[in-house]
């Protein structure tokens, strides 16, 4: 199985993946990819922050950047609330 | 050479943890009949629903219990280590309700079930310390659950990395302090219901706030008590009632 590692660039600089992970395929590292991301603003909107700055970035078993994904880009994002006009 | 009459002799260490044994409460012990196997890592010593004729006892290695969900996923309940008895339930309950799958090479002594309940009417000592490891085990579940339950992910690592120094060093296989710890970082993120990718953030942010250092699979806490604090740990909850001799760090 390909190997790939998960690093994280976020505002805080970078997190990089020394042991990686096997997996399938690509696709199925976008899915864990996603997964990460997800699992990570979940814990930082627990604290009461969200901040979609960051990026991951998924290197293949050689280190080449092979796919990179916004923070944002693993949410539907849908508005907020305003109050109707008085 | 090891001496073939002592191959059982970590689930003596282990079961002493709770209570002392006499002479022939220990002899029972290494006569019970049990074929010995090495398993590779990653090979499934017991599988959920089958109904395991033997209880299995590690003599080397390491081995987690974990059960596999609808969607395909992970979770991990349980690490076990030398001289657990990992599927002692099985003994009485007969079908297992998760499975077992090592995490290193292992060597393991299969010990047939009907011979467990045996040693524990005819020794009722061997018995008694059964079932204080079990009762341990449903300890180490809660605390596992309070884990996952209601701490943030940092508190979720230093409490694992807490936990899995103190029982090594209990069964004397090394320093809580300084130790290797045979998993990966999916594993990890099975253990505390994390993903990989959080883990390997979380275990970096332990690493820049001094709680740990890292390099491959070695764990070094600098300062114990700063770890025990950030897990929000208490190592009551394993019961070794001072059984291990904890130097200040």
């Amino acid at each position: 199985m390909p190997h790939f590692f998960f690093d994280l660039h976020n505002g805080l600089g970078l997190v990089s993946n020394e042991e990686g992970r096997e997996l399938p395929d690509l696709e199925t590292a976008r899915r864990e990819a996603i997964k990460g991301i997800r699992s990570i603003i979940s814990a930082e909107v627990e604290k009461g922050e969200l901040d979609l700055t960051g990026r991951l970035v998924v290197r293949d078993g050689d280190g080449a950047e092979t796919l990179v994904i916004p923070f944002h880009e693993s949410l539907t994002i849908v508005g907020r609330w305003t109050a109707p006009a008085a | 050479m090891q001496d073939r009459s002592q191959t059982l002799s970590p689930m003596i260490d282990k079961l002493q943890l709770w209570r002392p044994l006499d002479p022939a409460e220990k002899r029972a012990i290494l006569a019970l009949p049990h074929k010995v196997e090495e398993a590779r890592a990653h090979a499934c010593l017991v599988r959920e629903g089958e109904k395991p004729s033997h209880s299995c006892l590690l003599l080397e290695g390491f081995a987690f219990r974990h059960k596999v969900l609808v969607d395909g996923s992970r979770s991990i309940s349980a690490i076990h280590m030398k001289g657990d008895i990992v599927d002692l339930q099985n003994a009485l309950l007969g079908t297992a309700d998760h499975s077992v799958e090592t995490l290193t090479r292992a060597t393991v002594a299969f010990i047939p079930r009907e011979e467990m309940k045996r040693i524990a009417f005819e020794f009722p000592s061997v018995g008694l310390a059964m079932w204080y490891d079990t009762l341990v085990d449903g300890s180490i579940f809660r605390e596992w659950i309070a884990n996952i339950a209601r701490r943030d992910a940092a508190a979720r690592l230093a409490h694992l990395l807490c936990e899995f120094g103190l029982r090594l060093q209990a069964i004397g296989l090394g320093d809580r302090r300084s130790y290797q710890l045979p998993m990966t970082q999916e594993q990890l993120a099975d253990a505390t219901g994390l993903t990989s990718v959080h883990v390997n953030r979380t275990l970096m942010d332990l690493e820049s706030r001094g709680l740990i250092a890292r390099s491959k699979k070695a764990v070094t806490i600098a300062d114990w008590k700063r770890m025990e604090d950030a897990a929000g740990f208490n190592e009551a909850y394993l019961h070794l009632r001072g059984q291990v001799s904890l130097s200040p760090p």
